[in-house]
C-alpha cells in the first residue's frame, strides 16, 4: 500500500532542481531545511501549484493536473507568510467562511475555539483583517489554512517573522494539530530547532537532498550541514562534539540532563 | 559620530544614554524598533541630545540626519526594479551624488553583490541577497551609523558570516558604528561588543555586552533571553560549582569542559 500523499518524480525547475525526486509520508509532519537560495520557496510554489509543472507529481497517486481546482484546495491548503488578501472582514469571519456551510452552528464554533486557541487569537477574533501586524495576519494564515481540516499543509518558512520562542511555539501547535488530526504537515524552515519536532527532515543543497531521516540522525551529521551552509542549534552542536571527543555516549538536548551526564 | 542622550523622552519617559564611534551595538527588549527610530533622529524629542559635543535642534537636526541610515526589513518603494530603487532612493533622499552609477556601483561592490543584479525586480531576489542589496542601499548616503532591525534573521551560516564580516569591516576600515536590533540574544553575543536593553519603555542596563549577559538572574527576572551558551555554563556552575569560563565560541567551551571532567 502507497502511504506516500506526495511523490515528486524527476523534477526540473530553472536552475534549481535538475530531476529532482522526493516522496513525502501521510499523516507525518516532515520538515524541509537547506542554504538561502536552494529553492525552498519554490519547491513549497511547485507542490502548491502555482508553477505549473506537468507529469512530476502525484498527490495520493493521481496526477496533479488530473484534479480540479477545487478538489486540490480543499486537499491542500498553503501558507505562504503575507501573501493573503486583506479584507474587511474580523478574523472570526474569514475563520468561519472557511468552515463547509453545511457544517452546523456549534461544531463550527467548537472548531473556529481550538484553532483560534492553537494559533493565540481568541483575544483578537473581532479584529478587522485589513489592520493586523504581521504576526498576527500570519497567525491568521495558519489558523485559515487548518481550520477546515485538509490532508495536507504547506508551509513556507516562518522564520523572518517570529521570535525564536514564539516560532518554537507555533511549531508545537502545528506538530499538536499533526498528532491529533492527522494532516501532513509539510514545513520549510531556516531553524533548525523547528525541525527537532518534526517527524522526519530533509536537507536539500544545490538541488539534492543531501540529508533526511528522523531529526536526531539528521541533525549530528554537522559537517554535511556546516556544508550546507547551515547553523546547528547550540545544544545540538555541543551534544556531537562532546560525543566525538567521546565525553558523553548520547546525544543529550537538555541543558540540565547534559550537565548532569556531564559531572555525575 | 558620538551621540550622547541625556533626559531624553522615549515614550513618556526620560532616558540617557550614549552610542560611541566604531562600536558595534546590540538593541533588544520590547521597543527596541521604536529605540532605534530616536537614534535614527527621525525625529526631534524633549531632552538634551547632542553630536559630537554639538546640540541638536530643530535647524540642524537635518544634516546630522543624513548621516544616519536605519535599515529596516521592507524596502520602502514603488519601483520593482533593484536599478530604478537605487535611482529612487537618491532621489528621495536628495543626496548630491556626482556620478550616481559609479557611486551605485561601489556600492554593490562593497557588499560583494554583482553589478547583474541591477537589472532583476525587487520580487526575484532571495532574503540574503535583499539584505546585502538594503546595506548597499544605505551605503549610497555614506552614512556615519547604521542601524538594522533583525539583520540576521533568516540567513544561512555562510551568509551570516558574510554580512557580519561586512559590518566588522565597516567598522573597522570606515569607522562606522553599528546598530543591531534584535531578539535573538545569541546573535547579539556574538557579534556585539555593547548593549542596550530596554524593559518598560525604559534602558534597563547598557554597557559591554561581555558583562551584561554575565548577570543572568537579572536578565532572567527581567523575561530577557540568556544566550545558550552562557546559560549551560551558568547551569553547570550553579549545579555543580564547576570551575569552567564564560565562553563565545562552542569550541573553547569543550576544551574548557575537557579540562574539568
Amino acid at each position: 500500500m502507497n502511504n506516500n500523499c506526495i511523490e515528486i518524480i524527476g523534477l526540473k525547475y530553472l536552475n534549481l532542481f535538475e530531476d529532482f525526486s522526493v516522496a513525502f509520508e501521510k499523516e507525518k509532519f516532515l520538515t524541509i531545511s537547506g542554504s538561502n537560495n536552494c529553492g525552498k520557496t519554490s519547491f513549497i510554489r511547485i507542490i502548491d501549484g502555482q508553477v505549473p509543472i506537468l507529469n512530476t507529481i502525484l498527490v495520493y497517486g493521481k496526477k496533479y493536473e488530473d484534479y480540479t481546482i477545487t478538489e486540490i484546495n480543499t486537499l491542500i491548503k498553503s501558507v505562504i507568510p503575507l501573501e493573503f488578501t486583506k479584507t474587511q472582514n474580523t478574523i472570526e469571519e474569514e475563520l468561519l467562511y472557511q468552515i463547509s456551510f453545511n457544517t452546523k452552528k456549534e461544531i463550527k464554533q467548537k472548531r473556529l475555539k481550538e484553532i483560534a486557541k492553537q494559533f493565540k487569537l481568541t483575544k483578537f477574533l473581532t479584529r478587522t483583517v485589513d489592520n493586523l501586524s504581521d504576526e498576527l495576519l500570519i497567525r491568521l494564515q495558519l489558523a485559515l489554512a487548518f481550520i477546515s481540516s485538509p490532508k495536507i499543509v504547506l508551509i513556507d518558512d516562518l522564520s523572518s517573522y517570529f521570535s525564536k520562542k514564539d516560532l518554537l511555539d507555533i511549531t508545537n501547535s502545528i506538530k499538536e494539530i499533526n498528532k491529533n488530526e492527522k494532516i501532513t504537515i509539510i514545513m520549510i524552515t531556516s531553524q533548525l530547532e523547528c525541525n527537532l519536532l518534526s517527524d522526519y527532515t530533509y536537507i536539500i543543497s544545490n538541488g539534492e537532498i543531501v540529508l533526511e531521516g528522523s531529526p536526531l540522525e539528521v541533525l549530528e551529521k554537522d559537517n554535511i550541514l556546516n556544508k550546507a551552509g547551515l547553523n546547528l542549534p547550540f545544544m545540538m552542536d555541543l551534544s556531537v562534539k562532546l560525543r566525538d571527543y567521546d565525553l558523553i555516549k548520547q546525544i543529550e538536548l537538555d541543558m540540565d540532563r547534559l550537565v548532569d551526564t556531564l559531572w555525575n | 559620530m558620538e551621540l550622547k542622550f541625556t533626559n531624553y523622552e522615549f515614550k513618556e519617559k526620560k532616558i540617557s544614554f550614549e552610542i560611541e564611534k566604531g562600536t558595534i551595538y546590540g538593541v533588544t527588549g520590547q521597543n527596541g524598533r521604536d529605540l532605534l527610530e530616536i537614534v535614527a533622529l527621525n525625529k526631534l524629542n524633549k531632552g538634551i541630545l547632542t553630536i559630537n559635543n554639538e546640540k541638536v535642534t530643530k535647524d540642524n537636526i537635518n544634516e546630522y540626519r543624513r548621516r544616519i541610515s536605519l535599515i529596516g526589513q521592507d524596502i520602502e518603494t514603488s519601483q520593482h526594479k533593484l536599478l530604478n530603487i537605487m535611482i529612487d532612493h537618491i532621489k528621495r533622499h536628495n543626496l548630491t551624488i556626482k556620478d550616481p552609477i559609479k557611486k551605485i556601483k561601489d556600492s554593490l561592490k562593497i557588499v560583494e553583490l554583482p553589478e547583474d543584479i541591477l537589472n532583476r525586480n525587487i520580487e526575484t531576489i532571495s532574503s540574503s541577497e535583499k539584505k546585502l542589496f538594503q546595506l548597499a542601499l544605505s551605503l549610497l548616503s555614506n552614512p556615519d551609523i547604521i542601524i538594522l532591525d533583525e539583520p540576521i534573521k533568516c540567513l544561512d551560516k555562510s551568509n551570516e558570516k558574510k554580512l557580519i564580516m561586512l559590518l566588522q569591516r565597516l567598522k573597522e576600515q570606515f569607522s562606522k558604528t553599528i546598530i543591531i536590533s534584535s531578539d535573538d540574544s545569541n546573535t547579539l553575543y556574538k557579534y556585539t561588543s555593547n548593549m542596550l536593553f530596554i524593559k518598560n519603555n525604559d534602558i534597563l542596563l547598557s554597557g559591554p555586552t561581555n558583562e551584561l549577559y554575565l548577570r543572568v538572574d537579572f536578565l532572567k527576572r527581567n523575561k530577557f533571553d540568556i544566550p545558550d551558551i552562557i546559560e549551560f555554563t551558568y547551569i553547570a556552575k550553579k549545579k555543580k560549582q564547576v570551575k569552567i569560563d564564560y565562553h563565545k565560541d562552542v569550541r573553547d567551551i569543550i576544551k574548557d569542559i575537557y579540562k574539568h571532567i
